[in-house]
């Protein structure tokens, strides 16, 4: 048996290559080779081959650089033997139908299989366990995982495969002569099934040549198995020029990487002759590495993972399988639509999508929701589309392929589905389980132009060199990789059973850091001092090696700030030029059409006091708020009020005078319930509730709150001696034959008439028939917090709807203002005295009516800022439909600027002049 | 207690005791603690680094003190090698290896805190550690808890590969499980209990997202939820008895009040009879006087005033019916918080996924093991904790039961505690520093030794007789109360020498003058921004030395706004929620404006962000513009179809040139940084979630304000910037000069529920929206024990008083508004100062704390300095003016596949399994035995369906009485599969040649394909045939042909390469 070489991965290539070359000489390049190489990566392997044609530059063919597993399957082939070892997805499945056997909390967390899996593949690779038993940590437990292996194997031969160490046993058994002289090149280290393979070769005398990378510590273990006899030391190779960067964030160390990457190339370093590597790359690390690679101007030859589950069809497939289990939640019943699902039912998704959300379906069968009394076309269509997706099977020749990466997703779709098939035992489950765990691979789209350049994680790095090599993320946990014991099989279990204990790593990642360091002349190691989102990261240990004091040994600690080209359309400029400078950006738009002002309605003029710019969205735009049933167990609160309103309108109105007493009339209470019910009833039949006890809940809540109501309600009226005599009472053209009185109230706002219409609650009047007294109402379902200091709030212009109301009272009924008053009333009871949402006209009118010469000439003029306010007093986005998208409500700058003149009045005023 | 200063002599290794170190503000914490474990190893040249675990409350801190146990190893080992071999190390000093002198650290201080005295055994010793060092465990508390769990997850009940969810993954999660427990609560399973637990809840709190809010407040206090000798009260012991009282005093005295509301109440009370029962009757029985009770005005009670206070209790909401119901809808809180944590445990844990709070409680329960327990604590001889007056309770309790042996006692020597109690300023994050007394006082039982450092090491002299004097006042000594935590202040003792600085006073009162309630935030920020630009001396770090730090960020915009306008840069570090910054919001805004096609908002707010810039004209009025732009917004749309979140962002990033625009803004990087943030969000999201742009959007939209998230520091520590930041991010910070703003902040009312324990008399106290029996009947010190949780803030309020104050190094400035309401800071510093009036300029005035110049500034001058927005700025005059024409930016059609095209490819797709089938087929056939055997083996191999089993079954028929087949046979076979390499282009190919053959003398490349020869696959597979047959040529100098074989099911065509 020849002795190993001791060289770093270079050099071996080279050895390796010189020597097979030499055996070419003078012979056929179609004829056998007399050697074959077993490698451990695929970086080895192209090492050698690249070495290789530099020699023979014409090109070879027929030699074999295989790893050992390729090795041992031709081996059984030559034998005519052709097993089928089971796959990654296949043993994963196999695992996890296994561990349903057993009915153990132990075996139902979700990491369980995976870890049951990674157990077994050492004790394979260690060759099977001991037979020892005694002292082990926990017998039951190592008991239980043992029948879970056995059960694996089971399921394993149900599918007509073997485990993948079999395959490499088996072959072990039939090394003979046939099997042509291997080299064994760049192994450090051997699984037990390797190294029995590998002795096999040995024993036979097929290996004619060994070479191995490293001395380090962790790799005597390995030497001493394959040259038990002393050996010269290798001498150390280290880079001629190792530096140390660090970054401040990990984006700034990728980015700036991939700028000194791009610097090499433009010196006209070949791209082949630079690498990245890390111990471990994150997918969000490959992104970015493959994002700034583009950038600047190059490429990685790193592929990104997409799971299929972010892909529309993978997300279709698992919305369909779970469909039911969920109850037909309307978003994810048109969500399929919207990933790609074909049905019979014809549906425009996206009128669907705003029909039901007017319509408050939330979800549910066809059947619940057929209940509906009144039902449009689209929702009709809709309820038809659920029937549909009731009783459809699951089959991906339903989805909708359009480009290819849909083929990708629906291939992988296909697959899962065909390996499900083949498994017996497998439950729909199993299909949902193997659509989140696949992934699809993506190259990023970028030029083919493009130099590419490798990068990737060190166990895929191994065997290859380069003349510049950058390893990043060099933090701590990421190299040195923290090793945790195996929960399963623990070491000092593992030590008994005579299974390879997995240790604290130190030693491997000794040499994996020693094997980065001699693969290339020049190596720039770097590291971050943080995500860059807040968390501390710490430099791996090896750096902290290099850097004297923790300081950094070169480089700055940003990288040169990226600058792009400027964008071309310098409109987006001007947007931030002039935004916050009361441009047109700003709200400014300029006088407007007076036919605007037709007829407003006091919550219209209210929005303007509240924020200008909220009344032009609103109400000159048309912006509308868009609800979401789905997260709306609750009764809307806009259906809510009405049911409120309409209650208490239908009790009132059924009372006489008499009625209006302490203590409140018996009946009253069972006629209330009998109230809610029907109306309850009745919005059923509107809107049916997707969550049935929750709607049964705000029932009774219903019949509580407003006999609590009605009593404080009835005592309030008996204390102010008043009795209820008007209720929603609506004035104005907008309401036609309905109203009471139908014109509306014409109010002088600084020369310009504005018509205001309306609906009011309820109108108190004084019992005392001489000068009575009016008393606008309005209910509010709540708190009603935001109307807190009414009096206050009228003055500032932010709440004007009553005040309004009671100039319309005082007029229609031609009383005088000192007769009329008005009062919030919440329906829910809280700590506020009703003093504070109570006001007198009299005290209010002059102010009013200058504040709407200002608000209608502000509205002419075209002037509407947005006016942000958000603190408790009031919080005029709270109600915005575009409080979430608001560029003044989230730009220090502009608020900045609106602040400057606090108030709306000085505001508007200023604005209106200007 | 022992009051000493650092000098000590170390105690021989045997009667080692616990330790607990106080450690004032500037007294080199960090120093005593890396002195302590230099000690350690000094002492024991054998121990493995591994042993000690030094468990810090930040994961900068573990790192720092891991740095410098490092540089201190090192520092002594260069002089006791130079000593001990008698040659000079590199860092020795002069003295050292002159006169051997014993070595000594820190090196060269007046007060060593360690002093070798065997430099032989020393150097041993140091070479060991040194070498071992990174083994040494400096982690924060979780991440010990996080490796100990590891270690044994199967005995936690942990997924054995557990991850860690935090920050937004975590809210996302939460808020993902709440609605699905709700559902299956509500709708899926709802059991009549639990239905009536809702009800009771709903009834209180009015309606589901209040719920949702107290119920996921709550989660975060799961750590007292669990206690189990804590109570909420007992309604017959705590309540009823006095209830009782209450009413049959009214019922049998039949004096009569003049109060109308109290009439009423009696009047029930005595004609409606009751015996009296459970809680739930009693709330029944007053529920129809409820309204009545609140209304009782117990001034014109007469007689009946005690028992209608009793009923009244207090304002609004507080009546004994208010409490009752509280008290109930309380314990549904309770009971249904605890079941949905039952449930987001068990959904948890399915999901292998834990949180920060669970890797501590579960640490806890972990170490309820007996074996665990001994394993765990048979893992470390020495546990240091760092910040010990920051631990909370469940921290405490796994040091203590770490610190202990299996007899229940404290190990000798084991534990050192660092702290100090003054500094405890964490409450928020559950900090209890009543738990900090509980376990120092009980280590101190135990035998500990307790330290307190009183050098100080940060502030000038004068400064610091300041500093003493204001909180010898603030900390009085004063009796212990059990329930609230007021440490002594023990004065510290300038131990560094004056700063070069001349001052007048080192404490400044800076006046900052508004006329109107909402200005003051900009008042103040002017005054300190005048200040800073009178006071800084134009050198190249002056602006270094001055922090500003706040209480609260809520108010930070002003200020940062206003220095922006005074051009004095600042550097802000993390702890702002991001999500709802300018960059985020108007790229979620586009976002939605694709997801929600009919929402004209989005529509709308879409158009007035940067990446379209519409003007508000054109999107009233219509046009041109507004028609490109809905066209653009379309093509996004359509390309958003297939694509996931993150790759729609870099679309839509890339396609508008968004980030070349921030590129070229004044203050842009900090948009960029945030855009990156919500760009990693997103990835994340398509990792874990993959939901569609509509629910991603949504997501964020309902936690814009939830993720803390720190934000990058964006200024490197060099930069020559103001400093500003909270007074809880400046722990363990130090600045020249300290400047205090909004000193009148108030706490209170800031959370709408809190819970906490309470020691005399033992109970949990749940207050604010719902209310416990325990807060409202339970008394401690004559008060209502829910009275205690403003306690403990006031008291918190005066600790971080002192944080902010102890950060400074040569003076303070406190700005005040003398007419502002006295909370927060404020107070503290009015109750020392008395009223304080201003006259124009700076005045110094002796006080009781020594010279205090107070100064006010005359700073009207808002809004006069434009801010610049673009780094160019000629450019910026230019875009000033008119307004240049909109262009809409839209991303290419996305590239869709043809119907055929689609066809095609699947046709290829399931003919994949069959080709690669046949392949091997070909590969192992000796081209004349029967085919069966060998293609059914070799399906198996291949785990082929009967489909594809069937498809090659028929081509091998096919191929069987094919002339090509016959052709190939008699050939002579070089190679099957074989695999060749190359160099085209300078890059290395490797292909595999399914047969190479030599007919007639003439190499002859076999290609096998399935299907049949269309024109176009034709083309491209005779062109990649002949690449291989050039190959194979230019190695052999020889003639190479190429043959195409497509078989098909019904026959076969042999095509030749070119
Ligand atoms: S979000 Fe606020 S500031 Fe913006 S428009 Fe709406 S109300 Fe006005």
């Amino acid at each position: 048996m020849p002795s190993p070489r001791f060289a770093p991965y270079r050099e071996i290539a080279r050895e390796i290559a010189a020597r097979l070359a030499a055996g070419r000489q003078g012979r056929d390049p179609l004829s056998p080779w007399d050697e074959e190489v077993i490698v451990p990566s695929r970086g080895m392997a192209d090492a050698i081959a690249a070495e290789l044609l530099e020699r023979i530059p014409d090109g070879i063919a027929g030699l074999r650089l295989h790893s050992l597993e390729e090795l041992a399957r031709e081996i059984l082939t030559g034998r005519g033997e052709t097993p089928r070892a089971a796959g990654e997805a296949e043993r994963g499945l196999a695992m996890r139908i296994a561990v349903r056997a057993f009915d153990e909390p132990l075996m139902s967390s979700r990491g369980i299989a995976a870890m049951l899996e990674r157990s077994y593949r050492d004790v394979r690779d260690s060759g099977g366990m001991g037979r020892t038993r005694r002292g082990l940590r926990n017998p039951r437990r190592t008991e239980l995982v043992t029948r879970a292996w056995g059960e694996y194997e089971r399921v394993v031969a149900s599918m007509n495969a073997i485990d993948p160490a079999d395959l490499l046993l088996r072959a072990t058994q039939h090394v003979n002569a046939s099997v042509r002289p291997q080299l064994l090149a760049g192994f450090y280290d051997m699984t037990g099934v390797q190294m029995a393979l590998t002795r096999a070769l040995i024993d036979a005398g097929r290996i004619a040549g060994i070479w191995i990378p490293t001395q380090e510590t962790f790799a005597q273990r390995f030497i001493q198995k394959i040259h038990p006899s002393p050996l010269s030391p290798l001498p150390a190779a280290r880079g001629e020029g190792t530096g140390v960067r660090g970054y401040d964030t990990r984006l700034d160390e990728i980015r700036g990487v991939c700028a000194r990457v791009a610097e090499l190339l433009s010196q006209g370093m070949p791209p082949r002759e630079i690498g990245i590597v890390a111990r471990s790359l994150e997918p969000y690390d490959v992104r970015l590495l493959n994002r700034f690679a583009h950038e600047h101007g190059f490429r990685t030859t790193l592929a990104e993972e997409l799971p299929l589950a972010a892909h529309r069809l993978g997300r279709a497939a698992l919305t369909l399988l779970r469909l039911r289990e969920r109850g037909f939640p309307r978003t994810e019943v048109l969500g399929l639509l919207r990933d790609g699902l074909r049905t019979q039912t014809r549906i425009d998704v996206d009128a669907a999508d705003l029909e039901t959300r007017r319509a408050r379906i939330a979800g549910g069968p066809s059947e619940e929701l057929r209940k509906m009394r009144v039902r449009s076309k689209v929702v009709e269509d809709y309820i038809a589309l659920v029937a549909e997706l009731e009783t459809m099977p699951f089959d991906s020749s339903r989805f909708r392929i359009e480009t290819d990466s849909d083929l990708q997703a629906i291939e992988k779709l296909d697959e899962i589905t065909a390996l499900i098939k083949r498994v017996p035992g497998t439950t729909p489950l199993d299909t949902i389980d193997a659509i989140e765990q696949a992934t699809l691979r993506q190259q990023p789209a970028t030029s083919n132009q493009q130099p590419v350049v490798w990068a990737g994680e060190l166990l895929r790095f191994r065997g290859r060199s380069f003349s510049h090599l950058f390893a990043i993320r060099m933090q701590d946990d990421v190299f040195p990789q923290r090793r945790t014991e195996d929960p399963l099989l623990p070491d000092a279990d593992r030590r008994i059973l005579d299974v390879r204990e997995i240790g604290d790593g130190r030693d491997e990642e000794q040499l994996l850091f020693s094997l980065v360091t001699q693969a290339a002349e020049q190596l720039e190691l770097s590291y971050a001092t943080g995500d860059g989102f807040g968390k501390v990261l710490r430099p791996s240990r090896y750096v902290r090696g290099l850097a004297v004091d923790g300081r950094r040994l070169a480089g700055g600690r940003r990288p040169p700030t990226f600058r792009r080209r400027l964008p071309t359309a310098n409109r987006q400029l001007q947007l931030l030029v002039q935004s916050g400078t009361r441009s047109r950006f700003d709200g400014y738009i300029g006088p407007l059409d007076p036919t605007t002002l037709r007829a407003l309605s006091p919550t219209q003029l209210e929005d303007f006091g509240e924020c200008p710019q909220k009344f032009l969205l609103k109400h000159i735009l048309r912006v509308e708020d868009i609800d979401h049933p789905e997260r709306e167990i609750q009764i809307h609160h806009r259906d809510k009020g009405i049911l409120d309103h309409s209650i208490l309108e239908e009790l009132y109105r059924s009372l006489d005078a008499a009625d209006f007493r302490i203590p409140l009339p018996e009946q009253l209470g069972p006629r209330l319930d009998v109230l809610i019910d029907e109306h309850f009833d009745e919005h059923e039949a509107i809107a049916p509730p997707f969550n049935r006890t929750v709607r049964d809940i705000e029932r009774r809540a219903t019949r509580r709150i407003l006999r609590e109501f009605v009593a404080a309600d009835v005592a309030d009226l008996v204390a102010n001696d008043l009795l209820p005599k008007h209720f929603e009472y609506r004035f104005g053209a907008k309401h036609r034959e309905q109203a009471d009185h139908p014109e509306p109230f014409v109010i002088d706002a600084g020369g310009v008439p504005v018509r205001v219409e309306g609906t009011i609650d309820r109108i108190d009047v004084g019992r005392a028939s001489a000068r009575p007294s009016y008393r606008i109402v309005d209910y509010k379902s709540g708190k009603a917090l935001r109307h807190v200091n009414l009096g206050d709030k009228i003055d500032r212009g932010v709440r004007l709807q009553l005040a309004l109301y009671a100039m319309a009272v005082a007029e229609f009924f031609r009383v005088d203002p000192e007769q009329v008053s008005g009062t919030i009333k919440p329906i829910v009871p809280g700590e506020t005295k009703p003093a504070k949402f109570a006001f007198a006209l009299h005290e209010k009118r002059a102010a009013l009516l200058e504040t709407l010469a200002l608000f209608i000439q502000s509205i002419l003029s075209g002037t509407f800022p947005a006016f942000p306010n958000e603190d408790d007093d009031f919080n005029s986005c709270k109600y915005c439909p575009v409080n979430h998208s608001c560029r003044t409500r989230h730009d220090l700058d502009e608020r900045y600027a609106v602040q400057q003149f606090r108030d709306p009045r000085t505001l508007l005023s200023r604005g209106a002049q200007g | 207690m022992t009051q000493q200063s650092f000098l000590f002599t170390t105690p021989p290794a045997q009667t080692r005791r616990n330790l607990v170190i106080e450690a004032g503000a500037g007294t080199g914490k960090t120093t005593a603690i890396v002195a302590e474990v230099l000690k350690l190893m000094l002492e024991r040249a054998d121990l493995a680094p591994e042993r000690i675990v030094l468990m810090t409350f930040t994961e900068k801190a573990a790192g720092e003190i891991a740095d410098r146990i490092r540089m201190a190893l090192e520092e002594l080992l260069s002089v006791v090698s130079c000593q001990w071999s008698g040659t000079p190390g590199p860092g020795a000093t002069a003295q050292t290896t002159g006169n051997r002198q014993p070595a000594t650290w820190p090196a060269g201080s007046p007060h060593p805190l360690v002093t070798v005295t065997d430099p032989e055994r020393a150097y041993r010793a140091l070479t060991h550690h040194l070498e071992h060092i990174d083994a040494l465990r400096s982690q924060t508390i979780h991440s010990f808890c996080q490796s100990l769990l590891r270690s044994f997850p199967i005995e936690a009940g942990l997924d054995p590969q557990f991850k860690i969810v935090e920050g937004f993954a975590r809210s996302l999660l939460y808020g993902q499980i709440y609605d699905a427990w709700l559902d299956d609560e509500t709708r899926v399973h709802p059991l009549p209990e639990a239905v009536r637990e809702w009800e009771l809840l709903f009834a209180h709190a009015g309606y589901l997202f209040q719920i949702r809010d107290l119920i996921l407040g709550l989660i975060n206090r799961r750590d007292l939820l669990a206690e189990s000798e804590y109570g909420f009260g007992e309604f017959e012991t705590d309540v009823l008895p006095r209830l009782e009282d209450a009413v049959i005093w009214i019922r049998r005295d039949s004096a009569t009040c003049k109060d109308a509301a109290a009439s009423r109440v009696a009047v029930y009370l005595r004609e409606t009879p009751f015996d009296g029962g459970t809680l739930d009757e009693w709330i029944d029985y007053l529920q129809p006087i409820a309204t009545a009770i609140r209304e009782i005005d117990f001034r014109y009670c007469g007689a009946l005033k005690e028992p209608m206070t009793f009923l009244r209790s207090g304002d609004r909401g507080e009546s004994i019916y208010d409490r009752l119901a509280s008290h109930r809808a309380a314990m549904a809180l309770v009971s249904l918080t605890r079941r949905f944590l039952a449930f987001l445990d068990e959904e948890k844990r399915k999901l292998g996924v834990v949180d920060f709070d669970d890797l501590l409680l579960r640490t806890l329960a972990l170490l309820d093991d007996p074996q665990v327990l001994a394993r765990a604590r048979s893992q470390f001889d020495f546990i240091f904790v760092d910040e010990f007056q920051d631990t909370d309770r469940t921290q405490a309790r796994i040091v203590d039961r770490l610190a202990r042996d299996e007899s229940g006692h404290y190990v000798p020597g084991k534990t050192i505690v660092v702290g100090d109690p003054k500094q405890s300023i964490y409450g928020f994050r559950r900090a209890d520093p009543e738990t900090y007394y509980q376990m120092t006082e009980a280590l101190a039982r135990g035998g500990a030794e307790r330290r307190v450092i009183a050098d100080q090491y940060r502030s000038d002299p004068p400064l610091l007789e300041t500093i003493n004097a204001m909180f010898a006042r603030l900390f009085p000594e004063q009796a212990h109360d059990p329930n609230v935590f007021r440490p002594a202040y023990h004065a510290l003792r300038a131990a560094r020498p004056w700063s070069r600085r001349e001052l007048d006073a080192r404490i400044t009162l800076l006046h900052a003058q508004h006329e109107e309630k909402g200005d003051r935030f900009f008042a103040e920020a002017e005054a300190i921004a005048e200040w800073i630009q009178r006071n800084r001396d134009g050198g190249e770090k002056d602006l270094q030395r001055f922090a500003i730090l706040f209480r609260r960020l809520t108010v930070l915009d002003d200020y940062l706004d206003t220095l922006q306008r005074y051009g004095i840069e600042y550097v802000l570090p993390p702890t702002r929620s991001f999500l709802d910054r300018r960059a985020p919001v108007d790229l979620l805004a586009v976002l939605r404006a694709i997801a929600y096609p009919f929402d004209r908002g989005a529509q709308i707010s879409a158009a007035r962000t940067p990446y379209f810039a519409l003007h508000d004209v054109e999107i009233v009025h219509g046009g041109d513009a507004w028609d490109e732009f809905v066209a653009a917004l379309d093509r996004f749309r359509d390309a958003a179809k297939h694509l996931t979140i993150s790759q729609l962002m870099d679309l839509l990033l890339e396609t508008t040139g968004i980030e070349s625009l921030y590129d070229a803004a004044v203050g842009g990087e900090r948009h960029l940084a945030h855009l990156e943030h919500v760009r990693a969000i997103a990835f994340e999201y398509d990792q874990r979630t993959g939901g569609s742009v509509q629910q991603f959007v949504d997501e964020i939209a309902d936690r814009r304000g939830e993720p803390e998230e720190a934000e990058p520091s964006l200024v490197d520590e060099t930069q020559n910037a103001v400093r500003i930041m909270t007074v809880h991010a400046a722990k363990g910070l130090e600045f020249e000069t300290v400047i205090i703003p909004d000193l009148g902040f108030s706490t209170s009312g800031t959370e709408s529920l809190q819970l906490f324990t309470v020691e005399e008399p033992r109970s949990l106290v749940l207050a604010g929206r719902a209310q416990s029996l325990s807060g409202n009947f339970r008394y401690a010190n004559g008060e209502p024990l829910r009275k205690i949780a403003k306690h403990r803030d006031d008291a918190e309020t005066l600790r971080l008083f002192y944080v902010a104050v102890t950060r400074a190094k040569t003076d303070v400035v406190f700005v005040v508004n003398p007419e502002e309401k006295k909370s927060g800071f404020q107070k503290a510093l009015l109750s020392l100062l008395g009223p304080v009036d201003f006259a124009d300029g700076r005045e110094v005035r002796e006080t009781d704390l020594g010279p205090v110049a107070f100064e006010k500034i005359d700073a009207q001058r808002r809004g006069d300095r434009a801010r610049r927005r673009l780094h160019d700025e000629a450019l910026e005059s230019r875009l000033a003016g008119a307004l240049v024409p909109f262009e809409a930016a839209a991303p290419p059609e996305p590239e869709t596949l043809t119907p055929a095209e689609i066809a095609a490819k699947r046709a290829g797709a399931r003919n994949k399994a069959a080709g690669i089938l046949l392949h091997r087929v070909l590969e192992l056939w000796d081209g004349r035995s029967e085919t069966e055997p060998l293609l059914r083996q070799l399906a198996a191999e291949a785990a082929a369906d009967a489909d594809a089993v069937t498809r090659v079954r028929r081509r091998l028929l096919t191929i069987s009485r094919s002339p090509t087949l016959q052709r190939i046979v008699s050939a002579e076979t070089l190679g099957r599969e074989l695999p060749i390499r190359f160099v085209e282009d300078g890059v290395v190919v490797e292909r595999r040649i399914d047969r190479l053959v030599r007919e007639h003398g003439r190499d002859l490349v076999i290609d096998y394909k399935s299907g049949v020869p269309e024109a176009a696959r034709v083309e491209k597979d005779r062109a990649q045939v002949s690449r291989y047959a050039e190959a194979v040529a230019r190695m052999t100098g020889r003639e190479c042909g190429a043959l195409l074989w497509y078989v098909d099911l019904e026959g076969d065509v042999a095509v030749e390469g070119s």
